[in-house]
């Protein structure tokens, strides 16, 4: 099985690389190593609401500062391709470089073909993890925005369950603050927001769990078949309940159905022994702060990757406001959104142009503050020993965000981060740059891509050794996956 | 000067607010409707569009579970609904909310037995019994033969479920099937059948009308003696339910249900992309009197003035837009300039008339430091009027506009500045004017004669502020002085009335407003602006027809 999939991949990558002038032999044989490795066994996504400081207009090319808008990235790497030299904003990740690929020119085509406006808030949220169509539904300040397929991490995550089931497919933890819609959707129309309240985080997910060798008490054991049975129940009453309804709310019931029977395979799944070394992180003083958050609910996602409780997690980090803003955005603006957007108007020749250095430094440190998430995580799964090497060795990351720069709205060259050792399945360490136009002059202004988040996501399919051929819908520039990530 | 036509463009489409544009009223009234003398189209209509199920509100959920209680619990907290379909974050927390109370006892009153003496030949029939008594409440109608039959069986198999050993006594086989119904679709779900009428829409049953009423009225599943009077057939007819509903809109359970709409309507509570009044950012060194307890303040006056105006005064909405009347703290007393108050009072109607001149709004729509006619223009235009408005385009700078400067500008000539190009005035030219109007009050709401704007080097000089204002906005054209004034407009004005009456219906339906809605809609409108009543429109709209009327769905064919 492995083999063919081998096959008609490097086949496919091989193609594609040469189109971009990379070499095929050098492609195929990464790939021929990296495929004599069991695939990744887990996936993080952090998507980072609110964009990052980067100079992209909406059709991805780079402002030159010297208008009204800023045109400094504190993004991108600052080498053109390999050894990784980091970007300002990934400073915090320093040292992890051989586990880090920054990906650039790539689009979020899906939210760009879903409005006129060539994306925009809401639109770009949820479409950056599905690559679906998109909608609004409802109008003026009550307005939303739904997407029509499930996200990148829902697919792997029902996938990795069945190759080996875990109580939960995926868990979702959510970091609250400004955003304009979840990115995470289980199916078409059905968005998932993560808990936002690190104790109840822990209490769904480690309630269950007992210490490594310790026996189930016959009682609690009881308690388990009784919570089956009335799941069973509940199920039976949907199932009279569905008998009375049109076809349109039928698929709602069977919505809720899944969601009984999850419930369900996580009983049954807690009853199981846990892995060696599973401890139950601690939570001994709930966390208030958001930043005190951010970190808990880091640990929680490194303790329920290590106990084996799920192989997929979905961190949901909203535009926050901080405590380290400079002037004149140490008194909170009330709305970080306005101060993404001041970058718009704070270039030399904007209105706001006295405030355009304090503007740099508080992007820079706001969104570093972000990259020390990363590097908790990263730093937790890299002192997990497993096999001959580590949780981090054998999990793969994607870092992401609805906007790359977030005055502009634009979805073009988004910021994709891709972390963690992939089971040797990406060759990490580098940083890759799909925008043509940079063939020629790596620091161009100018930007020309056929590559969006469907080429990208069907690389991460493959990585876990699944064949996909195209993942989202057909916006995509060109279907497949990316070219020479291995 | 493309890039500048450009920006133009997406600045006059983004915002969606050209006059003349489908649901944007183009006559001067405001009023999109035919004129008077024109044959009436919806004489005689009546139509729904087909049942969409629908979901408890987590207020709903919490409040009929605490009636369940009797008071004995807390109320239950679930997460928010950002979906028609439920999500696993929601299951979960039912699952494990009914286990709690189950685990407290809330099903207890209604078992017809004592479970530790009840005889064995007994125990089904008490069971049976349980199930119907519980099912009324849950399910806000009886409990159906197919639901029964399934709930027994559920209660007889648990009984000999090899997994659980010891096998469960008849008190906890009763408490979990009690979990069972407290997790049910039956109960979770609003969904109405509906009995055959003469037409393709069926007569909604004395229990859905039951329903219908004390979901909206009183944001809760109807009690003992509503559904009582459902069993009665007391609500079958319209005099009947419109009598029911009259009853109901002067009841205390409604005042909740007026302060929650009273908050939503004037913008105080959190969305994604807003913070709450609560949470809403002020400059500690501009306002260092603020303080969680005035913030508390703000919020309870404006919700209590709805609650007052509607269930204790006259009622009529343009009372809203001028009463003088405040429930006031003595920090929040201070903050208006009236001298030592605690309660309700009376305010210098001069500077002070309606719910808009008071803090909560003009706090909730300013910025840190000074104020954002913008913000508060593009509410009222939006949420008080009723009037179409998109988003911001990409690329607009939402920094509020900083007076001072090199020109030396008040916050209002900022605005003015900022906005002034033919694209952005093509919708702020309609919008602004209603928060340029509020500028005698600061960012937490104090009124000021003069506006303190910072200098280039460092001075401070205070600059007359101005509030005379020309309002462009449809149907609302004319020149204030002021916000009293424009209030007071806005108070007799028709698009305000049906902006209003179209919200309250909205709340009701709990969906967007549908083509089948247009004639009842008009019909609501049309009232409220004669009767300017809002009890009688809370009672047109509770008892409008999609309290009495179901269009069933139409069955799609298989793919």
């Amino acid at each position: 099985m492995r083999r063919r999939i081998f096959g008609r991949r490097i086949v496919l990558k091989g193609f594609a690389g040469a189109a971009i002038g990379l070499p095929l032999l050098e492609l195929t044989h990464g790939e021929a190593w990296a495929n004599d490795n069991p695939p990744p066994q887990r996936f993080v996504v952090f998507f980072d609401h609110g964009g990052t400081l980067a100079p992209t207009a909406k059709d991805g090319h780079r402002f030159d500062g010297t208008g009204a808008e800023v045109g400094v990235d504190a993004w991108s790497p600052l080498a053109t391709s390999e050894p990784l030299v980091l970007g300002p904003i990934q400073e915090p990740l320093k040292g992890l470089e051989p586990y880090l690929m920054v990906l650039r020119g790539i689009d979020n085509r899906a939210g760009r073909k879903a409005t006129p406006l060539d994306g925009d808030h809401g639109f770009d949220e949820v479409t950056a993890l599905t690559c679906a169509d998109a909608i609004q539904y409802g109008g003026g300040s009550e307005a939303a925005k739904t997407a029509f397929g499930p996200s990148i991490e829902t697919v792997l995550a029902e996938r990795l369950a069945q190759r080996s089931p875990v109580p939960f497919p995926a868990i979702y933890l959510r970091v609250d603050g400004t955003n304009y819609g979840t990115p995470f959707f289980k199916a078409s129309q059905q968005p998932i927001v993560g808990q936002t309240d690190p104790v109840a985080a822990f209490d769904t997910l480690f309630s269950g769990v007992k210490e490594v060798g310790a026996s189930e008490e016959p009682a609690a054991v009881r308690a388990r078949a009784l919570k089956k049975s009335i799941l069973d129940g509940t199920a039976e009453m949907l199932t009279t309940f569905k008998r009375r309804l049109g076809a349109r709310d039928r698929q709602t019931i069977d919505a809720h159905f899944e969601h009984i029977r999850a419930l369900e395979v996580r009983v049954a799944q807690l009853a199981g022994p846990m892995l060696p070394g599973c401890e139950k992180p601690s939570m001994a003083a709930p966390p208030v702060t958001p930043e005190d958050i951010a970190y808990a609910h880091a640990d929680i996602a490194v303790a329920a990757l290590r106990c084996g409780l799920t192989h997929v997690v979905g961190y949901d980090l909203c535009d926050l406001e901080t405590l380290w803003l400079n002037p004149p955005y140490r008194d909170p603006s009330g709305s970080p959104h306005g101060l993404g957007h001041t970058g718009g108007t704070c270039g030399p020749d904007g209105p706001d142009h006295a405030v355009m250095q304090a503007w740099i430094d508080t992007m820079i440190q706001n969104r570093r503050w972000r990259m020390t998430i990363l590097r908790r995580v990263m730093d937790a799964l890299a002192a997990i020993p497993e096999g001959t090497g580590t949780l981090l060795d054998h999990s793969l990351m994607l870092w992401t965000s609805e906007f790359s720069s977030p005055f502009a709205h634009s979805a073009s060259d988004v910021p994709v981060l891709l972390a963690g050792g992939t089971s040797g399945r990406f060759r990490m360490g580098r940083h890759l740059n799909f925008n043509q136009k940079a063939l020629t002059d790596p620091l161009t202004r100018e930007y020309e891509t056929k590559t969006s988040l469907h080429n990208l996501y069907t690389s991460i399919l493959n990585a876990f050794d699944y064949p996909d051929e195209h993942f989202g819908n057909d916006q995509a520039y060109v279907p497949g996956p990316l070219s020479g990530l291995s | 000067m493309v890039r500048c036509l450009l920006i133009a463009i997406v600045c006059a489409c983004a915002w969606g607010c050209v006059p003349g544009a489908p649901g944007v009223p183009a006559t001067p009234t405001g009023h999109p409707e035919p004129e008077e003398t024109a044959p009436d189209p919806c004489e005689g209509i009546e139509d729904v569009p087909p049942t969409q199920l629908s979901r408890l509100t987590p207020i709903q959920y919490a409040n009929s579970l605490v009636d369940l209680s009797e008071g004995a619990i807390a109320p239950p907290q679930l997460p928010a609904q950002i979906s028609s379909y439920i999500t696993e974050l929601e299951v979960e927390a039912i699952s494990q909310t009914s286990h709690d109370l189950v685990a407290r006892g809330l099903h207890r009153a209604f078992i017809p037995c004592d479970p530790a003496a009840v005889d064995t030949a007994s125990q089904d029939a008490c069971a049976a019994g349980f199930i119907d008594a519980f099912g009324l409440r849950l399910f806000r109608r009886p409990v159906a033969p197919d639901e029964r039959e399934t709930l027994l069986g559920y209660y007889q198999r648990i009984g000999t479920d090899p997994d659980i050993s010891p096998p469960p006594s008849f008190d906890e086989r009763i408490a979990a099937v009690a979990e069972v119904m407290l997790a049910s679709p039956q109960f979770l779900y609003v969904h109405d059948e509906g009995l055959p009428s003469d037409g393709p829409l069926r007569r909604t049953t004395g229990y859905e009308r039951a329903a219908k009423l004390s979901l909206f009225l009183f944001d809760r599943a109807p009690d003992e003696a509503l559904l009582a009077l459902a069993a009665e057939g007391a609500l079958d007819d319209d005099e009947g339910l419109r009598a029911q509903a009259e009853k109901m809109v002067l009841d205390p359970r409604a005042r909740p249900v007026l302060r929650r709409f009273a908050a939503a309507w004037l913008g105080l509570e959190a969305s994604g992309s807003s913070p709450s009044l609560e949470d809403r950012a002020k400059s500690a060194a501009s306002f260092p009197f603020d303080s969680p307890e005035l913030r508390w303040a703000m919020r309870e006056e404006v919700e209590s003035l709805y609650e007052r105006v509607v269930a204790d005064g006259d009622a009529r909405f343009e009372s809203l837009f001028t009463t003088a009347d405040a429930k006031v703290t003595p920090a929040l007393a201070e903050l208006y300039g009236t001298g030592w108050a605690n309660g309700w009072t009376t305010l210098d109607g001069r500077r002070r008339a309606g719910i808009l001149t008071r803090a909560a709004f003009l706090a909730q729509f300013a910025g840190p430091e000074v104020t954002s006619p913008i913000r508060r223009g593009a509410h009222l235009y939006r949420n008080v009027l009723g009037l179409p408005l998109g988003d911001p385009p990409p690329g607009a700078n939402l920094t509020p506009p900083r007076p001072g400067g090199e020109e030396i500008l008040t916050t209002r000539e900022a605005a003015e500045a900022r906005t002034s190009n033919p694209a952005c005035q093509a919708c702020h030219g309609f919008f602004n004017p209603l928060g340029f109007a509020f500028e005698h009050y600061d960012a937490m709401g104090r009124w000021r004669d003069v506006e303190l704007v910072p200098t280039a080097d460092g001075d401070v000089v205070e600059l007359p502020v101005s509030s005379r204002t020309e309002q462009r906005a449809p149907g609302l054209e004319g020149t204030d002085e002021d916000a009293v004034a424009l209030s007071a407009r806005i108070g007799q004005s028709a698009v305000a009335h049906d902006a209003h009456a179209t919200r309250w219906f909205k709340t009701l339906v709990g969906r967007p407003i549908a083509a089948e809605d247009a004639c009842t809609l008009k019909r609501i409108r049309s009232r409220f602006l004669d009767t300017g009543d809002l009890r009688a429109l809370l009672v047109d709209v509770a008892t409008s027809p999609p309290t009495r009327w179901v269009r069933p769905q139409p069955e799609e064919e298989s793919p």
